[in-house]
């Protein structure tokens, strides 16, 4: 299978001599220096299911690092081909070698690139790769006598590539997707709460607007507690002018004295007692001034006038 | 191979939800106002509505007073129903007239807007009074 076909293919050595420095896209075969590989035979069916031992199965066999892994079948059964990199590793090499990140079509292992080639392959003035027991390997130039120098015009690229974690050395992936996984929860919980919230500031306006209409009132709230104002003030009048009037009624007269005018005129009573002794109008007086009423008084003749605010 | 910084995700992530918290505080911020206006719109409108009820339902202000006028012991009174108002008022009225009559608008929720009660003898009084709804 051919991957981004258009793409110029680079081998990726950090040995090599000569700078690359590509402006345009491509695609890269990893030399064997960036990575660990084993074939290994396992009782597994699946890649997915090889990848959760991967750590395991390098575990003491590889140098300690922050390492990426990954697999792909071989040809026979439970045979698979296991690697280990770090990726900090092979963005350095491709930093070197003036590649920018963005110009990477994709990323392959040697392994998978080359394991068709039949003699060795000079990859730089002192190593050359060739295959032993199906692994492409790197060794010194001076081992081996027979080599060609490598090309890749003839390479057709598999399907087998990886994506590196550029800031794997940064950050432990484990621990951000869990902190972002906690992250989404509590903006779905908020998501949740600011709906709910919404939706319940809606419905108490909702039935703000239901009792304009059950109570027939005005539309704006200033009408209305104008309109209450006047009404709270008649009603706050009538009741005093009922309750003075008990009081007034109830006052303890002597025989002599008789009450002979009561007249209620907007917010004033007066009230004209007749037969009043001089010494008596205290009693009057004070009686409904201690049930709270404003009183102010004129004698003349023994008659007695009061008045009283509302 | 271009990838997004994990950092920058987390950032945008937190400004989210910084968004989301603000959005929040506004919203509970509204309801508390949704609240507060409900319930004094509540308030005002059950006040009202009992207010008009009692003081200006015309029709059953006039219901009563009529009512009230009806009876026998109040046939000598001068009464004259107006537009917003009913004067009522009387050159001579015994005690017990007066009496029937002041107990019973003074116990109704009538608005008695003025009132004059003059005595002229021993036994009666000389009224005038106005109803106003």
């Amino acid at each position: 299978m051919i991957f981004n076909s258009n793409n110029k293919l680079l081998f990726l050595d950090p040995n090599a001599d000569t700078s690359l420095h590509v402006e345009e896209k491509v695609n890269i075969i990893l030399s064997p220096s960036l990575y660990w590989v084993k074939k290994v035979t396992l009782p597994v069916r699946s890649v997915r299911e090889v990848s959760k031992l991967l750590p395991t199965l390098f575990e003491d066999t590889i140098p300690d690092g922050s390492y990426s892994y990954s697999a792909y079948k071989a040809t026979v059964d439970n045979e698979f081909y296991i690697f280990a990199y770090e990726d900090k590793k092979i963005l350095d090499t491709i930093t070197k070698q003036n590649i920018s990140i963005a110009n990477i079509g994709s990323i392959h292992f040697a392994q998978s690139e080359f394991n068709s080639i039949t003699n060795a392959m000079k990859i730089n003035e002192t190593q050359s790769v060739y295959i032993k027991d199906d692994i492409v390997v790197l060794v010194p130039c001076c081992w081996i006598e027979e080599k060609g120098h490598l090309s890749l015009d003839n390479i057709t690229l598999s399907k087998h590539k990886i994506t590196l974690k550029q800031f794997g050395h940064i950050v432990d992936y484990k621990s951000l997707y869990g902190i972002a996984s906690v992250m989404l929860i509590f903006i779905l919980i908020l998501v949740v709460e600011v709906y709910t919230t919404s939706s319940k500031a809606q419905d108490i306006s909702d039935k703000r607007d239901a009792i304009f209409s059950k109570y027939n009132l005005k539309s704006t709230m200033f009408e209305n507690k104008a309109i209450l104002n006047k009404y709270n003030k008649i009603h706050k009048n009538q009741i005093k002018f009922r309750k003075y009037f008990s009081y007034i009624l109830a006052l303890k007269l002597k025989n002599s004295e008789k009450m002979t005018s009561f007249q209620l005129n907007k917010k004033t009573i007066a009230i004209t007692f007749s037969g009043v002794l001089k010494n008596r109008t205290s009693y009057i007086v004070s009686a409904l001034k201690k049930k709270g009423i404003k009183v102010s008084e004129s004698y003349k003749n023994n008659m007695l006038h009061l008045e009283i605010e509302l | 191979m271009n990838r997004i910084n994990p950092i920058y995700a987390l950032a945008l992530l937190l400004v989210i939800i910084l968004m989301l918290v603000y959005k929040l505080d506004s919203s509970k911020n509204e309801l508390k106002d949704n609240i507060l206006t409900y319930e004094a719109t509540q308030k005002v409108a059950v006040k009202l509505s009992a207010l008009k009820d009692t003081y200006a339902n015309k029709t059953k202000t006039k219901k009563a007073l009529k009512s009230i006028l009806n009876n026998a012991l109040l046939k000598s009174l001068d009464t004259k129903f107006k537009k917003t108002s009913l004067s009522i008022s009387a050159k001579s009225i015994n005690a017990k007239t007066l009496n029937f009559l002041m107990s019973k608008i003074i116990n109704g929720s009538f608005i008695i807007s003025s009132m004059k009660i003059s005595r002229i003898s021993d036994t009666n009084v000389e009224l005038k009074m106005e109803i106003k709804w």
